[in-house]
C-alpha cells in the first residue's frame, strides 16, 4: 500500500465514523411531574418510556413523541397518578444513511392517598 | 382439498408464531411491594381479610382465570401486615360453597372463630378490559373495587370506600389485574383504612358514646339478607282496629355487660314492636321498648309494676302485651326462674335478675280484659339463651303458677323447662319469635277466616318450632300455659285480623 491509498484509507474511515456517531444531549431532573402535597405510595421502581424517531436519506420517518405522553404513558402503564424522581434526556445516532433521535423518561410511578 | 388443508396450515402457523411473538415479547409482570406511608401507631385489634367477590372479573365472556380471590387477598394481607399496625392479620379460609356466596353468617362466624375485631371484605364493581395488541399481548383495563370494613362484635359497617383505576399494560390479562391493578387500588384503598382505624375507630372504643358504626338502616354485614329476611317477615296490612287501652312491655336484650351475647334478641324485640303498631292495633305511645343497656332490673320493676298497673287502672277492658327475650337463669338453690337484664349476674340473681314468678304474679294481678306474656328465653341454665351461676350444673326448672289456671292471662314460653331456646341463623331471629310471627303473619290461620288466635297460633308454632329445631340438632319445644286443655275461651282470643 502507497501514501496515497492509505491516505484515502485515512479519510474515508474518519468520514465514517463522523457519519455515524451517536450523541447524547443533557435532560432535565424535576421531583415530580404533579405538586405533591400529600402522601404517596410508590407502584414500583425506577422505570422507564422511551420513544425514537428516524431519517432516512433526508427522509423523516416519524417523531419521537413527546416527553408529556411519554410521562402519560408511564403513570398510565401503573395505573397511578404521577411520576416521581423524574429525569429525562434525549439521544441521536448518526448512520451513514440516516439519523435517528430517541427521548427518554425514567421515574417512579407513585399513587397519591387522600 | 389440498388448498383447504394449506389454509388451515397456514392459520395455524400464524396463530403459533402469534403466540410464540407475544411470549418472547411481553416480559412477566414482577409485582411491586408496596409501602404505605401510616403513622407509627399499633392498634390493639384483630383484623380478618375476608371474602372479596370477583364474579364480575369477565372477559371474552369467560372468567378471568386462575386463584384471582386468594391472590388479592394476599396482597392486602401483606400490604397492612408491612405497616405494623395491626395486632394480627389473619385471612378467612371459607369453604367453597356449590353455585353461590358463602353466608354471611357463616363468614362472620369464621371472622369470630379467629378472635377477629374487624373483616375487611371487597367486591370487583366493575371490571372491563380491552385489547390492544394484535395477537392480545397487551390490554386496556378498566376497573372499580370497594372495600367495606365491618366491625366483627356487632355486624356494623365501620368504612368503606370505593377505588377506580384506568391502565394499559403488556402482559396476561391475570397478571395486568393482580399485578399492577390491584396495587394501584390497594395504594389508593388502604392507607385510609388504616387511617380511620388508628384515628375514627380507636377513638369510638376509648369513648363508647360514639358510635363506631355507620347508621344507615341495614348498614350491617349482609345488609341485603338482612332486608330481604326483614320484607319476608314484614308485618301484614294493619286490619285490626286501633286499640286506645292496649299497653305493652317489649324488652330484647342482645348485649350484656358481662355475659354471652343472646343472638338477634334485639331484632326480635324490634319486629314484635312493628308487629304490635302495624298488625294487632297497638299504638306506639302505649309501647315500651327497651333494649339492650337499657335493660336493667329496675327498669324492668317500673315499667312491670309500676307503669303497667298505672294504664290499666284507666280502663278496665286494657289489654296487656309482654315480650321478654334475653338471658333467663335458674337459681339452684331455691328453684326459681328469672329473667337476666343487661347487667344481670347469675352467680347473684336474688339481687340482680328479676324473679319469672313476680312478673307471672304482676302481670295476673292487673285488672286487664287480657294479658299475653311471650318469653323467648329458657332457664334450663344449659346453654342457648340461659345462662347459670359459673360450677352450678343445668337443671329442670317447673315455671307453671298456678295462678295461671284462673287468671286471663296467656303465656306462651320458647322451651320446656330442660332445653334451651335456639336462635335461628337462616332467618337472624330467635327460632321461636321467628315463627311466631310468621304465625301472626296468617300462616297460624288454619281455619282460613281471616283472624289467627291465641289456640291457633300455639297449634302452628310448636309443630314449626320443633321441626326446625330437630334440623339444627336441638329439641325444642314452646310452651302455653295454661295448657291447651285449661285454655278454653282465652284460646279464642283474636290476636291478629287479617281481612275485614
Amino acid at each position: 500500500m502507497n501514501w496515497g491509498s492509505a491516505f484515502r484509507a485515512g479519510v474515508l474511515g474518519t468520514v465514517i465514523a463522523g457519519l455515524s456517531a451517536a450523541c447524547a444531549t443533557p435532560g432535565a431532573v424535576a421531583p415530580s411531574t404533579m405538586p405533591v402535597t400529600g402522601r404517596v405510595v410508590e407502584l414500583g421502581p425506577v422505570e422507564e418510556a422511551s420513544s425514537c424517531g428516524y431519517t432516512l436519506l433526508f427522509i423523516p420517518l416519524g417523531a419521537p413523541k413527546p416527553v408529556s405522553a411519554l410521562i402519560q404513558d408511564l403513570v398510565r402503564s401503573r395505573g397511578g397518578d404521577a411520576l416521581i424522581e423524574v429525569t429525562s434526556g434525549s439521544s441521536s445516532a448518526f448512520y451513514l444513511l440516516g439519523v435517528s433521535n430517541c427521548l427518554y423518561i425514567k421515574g417512579k410511578v407513585v399513587k397519591f392517598t387522600r | 382439498m389440498f388448498a383447504h388443508t394449506s389454509d388451515h396450515a397456514s392459520r395455524l402457523l400464524r396463530v403459533l408464531l402469534g403466540a410464540a411473538l407475544a411470549c418472547a415479547c411481553t416480559p412477566s409482570i414482577a409485582p411491586p411491594s408496596l409501602t404505605v406511608p401510616v403513622k407509627e401507631q399499633e392498634v390493639p385489634i384483630v383484623l380478618a381479610i375476608g371474602p372479596i367477590d370477583t364474579h364480575r372479573l369477565v372477559y371474552d365472556d369467560a372468567p378471568v382465570g386462575g386463584p384471582i380471590e386468594s391472590s388479592m387477598q394476599q396482597t392486602i394481607h401483606n400490604t397492612l401486615s408491612r405497616t405494623g399496625v395491626f395486632k394480627e392479620i389473619v385471612t378467612l379460609k371459607l369453604p367453597s360453597q356449590a353455585g353461590g356466596k358463602p353466608d354471611p353468617e357463616q363468614i362472620l362466624a369464621a371472622a369470630r372463630s379467629q378472635r377477629a375485631d374487624l373483616m375487611l371484605v371487597g367486591e370487583v364493581k366493575e371490571f372491563h378490559a380491552e385489547s390492544m395488541a394484535t395477537f392480545g399481548s397487551e390490554y386496556s383495563v378498566a376497573t372499580r373495587l370497594q372495600l367495606q370494613l365491618y366491625n366483627v362484635h356487632t355486624s356494623a359497617l365501620v368504612w368503606k370506600k370505593t377505588e377506580k383505576v384506568n391502565l394499559s399494560h403488556g402482559g396476561s390479562l391475570q397478571e395486568i389485574f393482580l399485578n399492577v391493578a390491584v396495587p394501584s387500588l390497594s395504594a389508593g384503598l388502604l392507607p385510609p383504612l388504616v387511617d380511620h382505624v388508628q384515628e375514627e375507630y380507636v377513638a369510638s372504643l376509648r369513648a363508647p358514646g360514639i358510635s363506631a358504626g355507620a347508621t344507615e338502616p341495614y348498614s350491617v354485614f349482609g345488609g341485603a339478607e338482612l332486608a330481604r329476611i326483614d320484607a319476608e317477615l314484614a308485618p301484614p296490612a294493619g286490619l285490626t282496629p286501633p286499640k286506645d287501652h292496649a299497653y305493652a312491655v317489649i324488652v330484647g336484650v342482645e348485649e350484656y355487660r358481662d355475659l354471652p351475647k343472646v343472638d338477634y334478641a334485639k331484632r326480635d324485640a324490634e319486629m314484635v314492636t312493628k308487629y304490635l303498631v302495624k298488625a294487632l292495633g297497638y299504638r306506639e305511645q302505649n309501647i315500651i321498648t327497651l333494649l339492650n343497656g337499657r335493660v336493667t332490673k329496675s327498669q324492668l320493676e317500673a315499667r312491670f309494676e309500676k307503669w303497667l298497673p298505672k294504664q290499666v287502672a284507666e280502663s278496665r277492658d286494657a289489654e296487656v302485651f309482654v315480650y321478654y327475650g334475653g338471658h333467663g337463669a335458674p337459681d339452684p338453690s331455691t328453684n326459681q326462674a328469672f329473667l337476666v337484664p343487661y347487667d344481670g349476674d347469675p352467680s347473684f340473681l336474688e339481687t340482680t335478675a328479676y324473679p319469672l314468678k313476680r312478673l307471672y304474679q304482676v302481670l295476673g294481678n292487673l285488672p286487664a280484659k287480657q294479658v299475653m306474656l311471650v318469653v323467648d328465653s329458657c332457664f334450663s341454665g344449659a346453654g342457648g339463651r340461659s345462662v347459670i351461676a359459673k360450677g352450678a350444673r343445668p337443671m329442670l326448672l317447673t315455671v307453671e303458677d298456678p295462678l295461671l289456671a284462673s287468671q286471663n292471662m296467656v303465656v306462651l314460653s320458647a322451651a320446656a323447662g330442660n332445653q334451651i331456646s335456639s336462635a335461628f341463623p337462616e332467618k337472624r331471629h330467635g327460632l321461636f319469635t321467628y315463627y311466631f310471627l310468621k304465625g301472626l303473619q296468617g300462616e297460624a290461620d288454619a281455619n282460613k277466616d281471616g283472624a289467627v288466635d291465641v289456640a291457633e297460633l300455639y297449634a302452628y308454632l310448636k309443630p314449626q318450632v320443633e321441626t326446625a329445631a330437630r334440623r339444627m340438632h336441638a329439641e325444642q319445644s314452646p310452651q302455653l300455659m295454661p295448657g291447651t286443655d285449661l285454655l278454653k275461651e282465652r284460646g279464642n282470643v283474636r290476636l291478629v285480623d287479617l281481612k275485614r
